[in-house]
């Protein structure tokens, strides 16, 4: 499937950005505030002079009023590093439309975030992953390389179980500049996703969850004899689905998807649910607003 | 517990093997479809926390198992057909009797004849015995089919039989019967404590249904006191129903109505009605009636025959014909022609019933009916046929036989001059003299009927010609060589008939076979009408009719009200295959119901 958007949709994420919790320093100049003190255009304090600083910089009406030296200081303006995780497993393309959809769903969002990303001079990454991360793509500066992100996004392949902790451990392990790290995925991994999340926060990052979900996902669809087939591992299970087993699923998925809402309630991580049945502007210009990762 | 589409070991192993099919296919485990589900990570956890059946659930899936296997022996049952048992305990040889009285043909109102429902029953019966031996029998016909266990050969007797009489005929009987069946209405009461002594159980099976009937229950024709009628028609109709009805009467004699009226008939009431016929016309008389409320065809039309409505065509051969000119020219309805010895030739080619030899004997035996009269002295030499020569002078006619050629014939009144007869073992004496000398002798074969009179009617010889007798025994015995007497109101069955009739024609034309059994000839009529008898030159008919108050009232039976009550019951149990089907499909839709609403394990 190719990705665009209409002009409308990308003139209203042009006015959003991404609201991250934390200030991180960036590489290049920007426009969002740096951590540090810098050589930007807004004045932000002062200080005494030492030996080294730039004459430059000197308050000279300071000195004259005070007879002290002091150093005129301002606020450095950066780009910001964001790390798009995307879930590229096979649970989230499988056999059928509805779980292909997840996969699409995903992309889609990754790309709405990139444009937003890239129309504020950020700094985008894209890291697709399953059982590890694989090659991550920079998606560059500017928003007219929103066309080279739908490129990248489009030749993203689906294949390979999920392992959430050991691809964000092999991401931490490479060093990177903390920044912004959303996660989209539909977090159905064996393993679980608690320490995978812990490890990204305990690398500095500020971490967004987006959970992708399917109908097939929530409501298996089929009543009686049915041989379930893990579209991952390949592992197939004879069930006898009963319209009792089929409730007690349904409450079990829900079950699931509280606990990782909850889990990012108590660690200060954003979460957001992206069902794949609303489509990508309502999510973008609503939920993600309402959960304030948009601004 | 039998069944009706098969053996019963059969249709019990059919049971045996759907509620074990059925078993094996609730339980089995059939190839599921494959569905692919993004991870088996949470079904995992749902299947792994141990689930009990609930108390609910254990019922329910109970249940459905046994809704599925009851629907489907429910079919297997509708598909076997059982019935209730009709053999004894370990089954053996079945006799199947049908009761083929002329009632049978009865039109009930529920539609169908009784020998219809007869027919049926019988059917089941066959249906229900795979396996067993069966034979079939009536009780006009005896045993007709089997004993066999080929059904097919049994169906195809069935298909071949009607109603024909046989009311009085003896039990069929076959050895080794555990059960004889008797399907019957009952309405003419036949015994069977017979049949039981044999061992065999018996069950009545009755078709009994009360249906209103009119009849003709009798009809004949004779002589009547008017003397401008050359007969009358005597004839009986009854009206057995509940309600009075008009009966239509029509009378024809041969192709012309003689009468046509109506008749007022109370309910149960029985009239006699007298039909003058007239001095010339067919000697075929037919009686045919109708009315609204009539169950029962075979006795709406009764037969007769005029027997002196044809003219008896007599050859006299005599020299001097004398008295017998004269009583021959005076007698009504014979036409005599006369001639000499000389001119009697053989084979005759005349028309004539009856050759009269007065005073002379052929030299061959003549091949038509013959009375001879006075035989010559010399007829041992002339004719040796004939027999040996015996005479006697003032015979005393003293002993004589009961026959038709005597009867009427007063002897004191006769006195003889002189007797001539011959004797030999074909003459039968039935009138001798005093000393034994043969006066009247008769002779009957299957070939030809023969009387012979030992005496003359010229004045030297006796003095008969001046008596009543002389008619009378001449007009007796032109009768009984020409036209015989076969009996009035003939009634379908096993007749018997005169010794000297060898054919038997019935009214279809059809050749009906004659057997002889001792003196006598028994022939087997299934049908009624009017049949034609020949034989030794002579030619008769024979009116056969079935009317018979005791056949005619099928308004009661003799069977008890217990018996039809039980068959009753019965027959109300043989189509219960489709309240089965109807079962099963209930319970069908109630499985499919609960599936729809998910009320299931």
């Amino acid at each position: 499937m190719a990705l665009s958007f209409d002009s409308d949709f990308l003139k209203k994420l042009e006015y959003l950005h991404v609201v991250s919790k934390k200030a991180f320093a960036g590489q290049a100049r920007a426009d969002r505030l740096a951590p540090k003190r810098g050589r930007g255009l807004e004045f932000a304090d002062t200080r005494p002079y030492s030996a080294g600083d730039d004459f430059r910089h000197i308050d000279w009406k300071a000195y004259r009023r005070l007879g002290r030296l002091l150093l005129r200081l301002f606020d450095e303006e950066q780009d910001l590093p964001i790390y798009l995780f995307i879930d590229s497993s096979q649970s989230m393309s499988g056999e059928s439309k509805a779980q292909a959809e997840k996969f699409d769903q995903a992309r889609r969002l990754a790309a709405a975030l990139c444009y937003i990303g890239l129309a504020h001079l950020d700094r985008v990454t894209i890291m697709p992953f399953d059982e590890t991360v694989r090659e991550e793509r920079s998606a560059g500066q500017g928003k007219g390389r929103i066309f080279r992100v739908f490129e990248m996004l489009e030749e993203i392949k689906t294949g390979g179980t999920t392992n959430l902790a050991e691809s964000f451990k092999l991401f931490a392990a490479r060093g990177r500049r903390a920044g912004l790290a959303v996660v989209i995925s539909d977090f159905l991994d064996p393993n679980g996703y608690e320490s995978a999340l812990k490890v990204l926060q305990a690398r500095g990052h500020a971490v967004y969850v987006v959970q992708i979900a399917s109908e097939a996902d929530r409501d298996p669809g089929a009543l009686g004899d049915v041989k379930f087939v893990d579209t991952e591992t390949g592992v197939t299970r004879d069930v006898e689905v009963t319209p009792a087993l089929a409730a007690a699923y349904g409450k079990a998925w829900q079950a699931y998807t509280d606990a990782l809402q909850q889990f990012c309630g108590r660690y200060n991580i954003g979460y957001i649910r992206a069902d794949v049945e609303r489509s990508v502007e309502e999510i973008v210009l609503q939920t993600f607003r309402q959960g304030r990762f948009v601004a | 517990m039998s069944f009706g589409a098969m053996a019963g070991w059969q249709a019990w192993g059919l049971l045996a093997l759907t509620a074990s099919v059925l078993t094996w296919l609730f339980f089995m485990k059939i190839r599921a479809p494959r569905v692919h589900v993004p991870s088996l990570m949470l079904w995992t956890q749902v299947l792994d926390a141990t689930r009990e059946m609930t108390l609910w659930e254990r019922i329910r899936k109970a249940v459905s198992w046994l809704v599925i296997v009851a629907t489907g022996v429910l079919l297997m049952l509708a598909l076997t057909r059982p019935a209730p048992s009709v053999v004894a305990a370990g089954g053996g040889r079945r006799l199947i009797v049908i009761d083929s009285s002329w009632s049978m043909g009865t039109e009930t109102p529920s539609g169908g004849t009784r020998w219809d429902r007869a027919i049926t029953r019988a059917r089941t019966l066959i249906a229900s015995s795979a396996g067993d031996e069966v034979a079939l029998a009536t009780t006009a016909d005896g045993l007709v089919e089997g004993p066999t266990t080929d059904a097919v050969l049994l169906e195809a007797a069935l298909d071949r039989l009607a109603p024909s009489g046989g009311e009085g005929g003896d039990w069929p009987r076959l050895a080794n019967v555990s059960v004889v069946h008797f399907i019957t209405d009952g309405t003419i009461p036949r015994p069977t404590e017979d049949l039981a002594t044999s061992g065999a159980r018996v069950s009545v099976e009755p078709v009994f249904e009360p249906a209103p009937n009119v009849a003709i229950t009798a009809f004949e024709t004779h002589a009547g006191g008017d003397p401008e009628a050359q007969a009358e028609a005597y004839l009986e109709l009854a009206n057995y129903s509940t309600a009075a009805q008009p009966v239509r009467l029509v009378v024809t004699r041969g192709t012309v109505s003689v009468a046509d009226t109506s008749i007022d008939l109370s309910p149960g009431e029985a009239v006699r009605q007298i039909v003058p016929l007239g001095r010339s016309g067919d000697a075929r008389v037919r009686a045919r009636i109708s009315a609204p409320d009539n169950a029962l065809a075979i006795d709406d039309e009764a037969v007769a025959w005029i027997a002196g409505a044809e003219p008896l065509a007599v050859t006299v051969v005599s020299e001097s014909p004398g008295f017998l000119q004269i009583l021959f020219e005076r007698l009504p309805g014979m036409k005599a022609t006369f001639i000499a010895p000389a001119a009697y030739a053989q084979p005759r080619t005349g028309a004539e019933h009856v050759v009269v030899f007065d005073h002379w004997v052929p030299a061959e035996p003549p091949a038509k009916p013959a009375l001879f009269v006075s035989p010559p002295p010399d007829a041992a030499s002339t004719a040796p046929w004939v027999g040996a020569a015996r005479q006697e002078r003032e015979p005393e006619w003293r002993t004589s036989l009961a026959h038709p050629v005597l009867r009427g014939v007063d002897p004191s009144t006769v006195t003889l001059e002189r007797a001539r007869a011959v004797e030999s073992d074909a003459w039968t004496p039935i009138a001798r003299s005093a000393t034994g000398t043969p006066l009247v002798s008769v002779a009957e074969t299957v070939d030809y009927r023969r009387v012979m009179l030992g005496f003359g009617f010229a004045e030297a010889e006796s003095n008969v010609a001046l008596q009543p007798a002389f008619p009378v025994i001449v007009v007796n015995a032109l009768e009984w060589l020409a036209r015989p007497s076969l009996g009035d109101q003939v009634r379908p069955g096993v007749v018997g008939l005169e010794a000297v009739v060898s054919r038997l024609t019935s009214p279809e034309g059809q050749r009906v076979e004659v057997t002889t059994f001792g003196a006598t000839r028994l022939a087997r009529i299934s049908t009624p009408g009017l049949y034609l008898a020949e034989g030794g030159g002579m030619r008769s008919a024979l009116a056969v009719n079935v009317g018979d108050p005791q056949v005619s009232n099928v308004e009661r039976t003799s069977l008890t009200a217990q018996t039809l009550s039980d068959t009753a019951a019965a027959q109300a149990n043989d189509p219960w295959w489709p309240t089965l089907i109807a079962i099963a499909f209930a319970f069908a839709l109630v499985e499919w119901w609960t599936w729809r609403r998910r009320i299931t394990v």
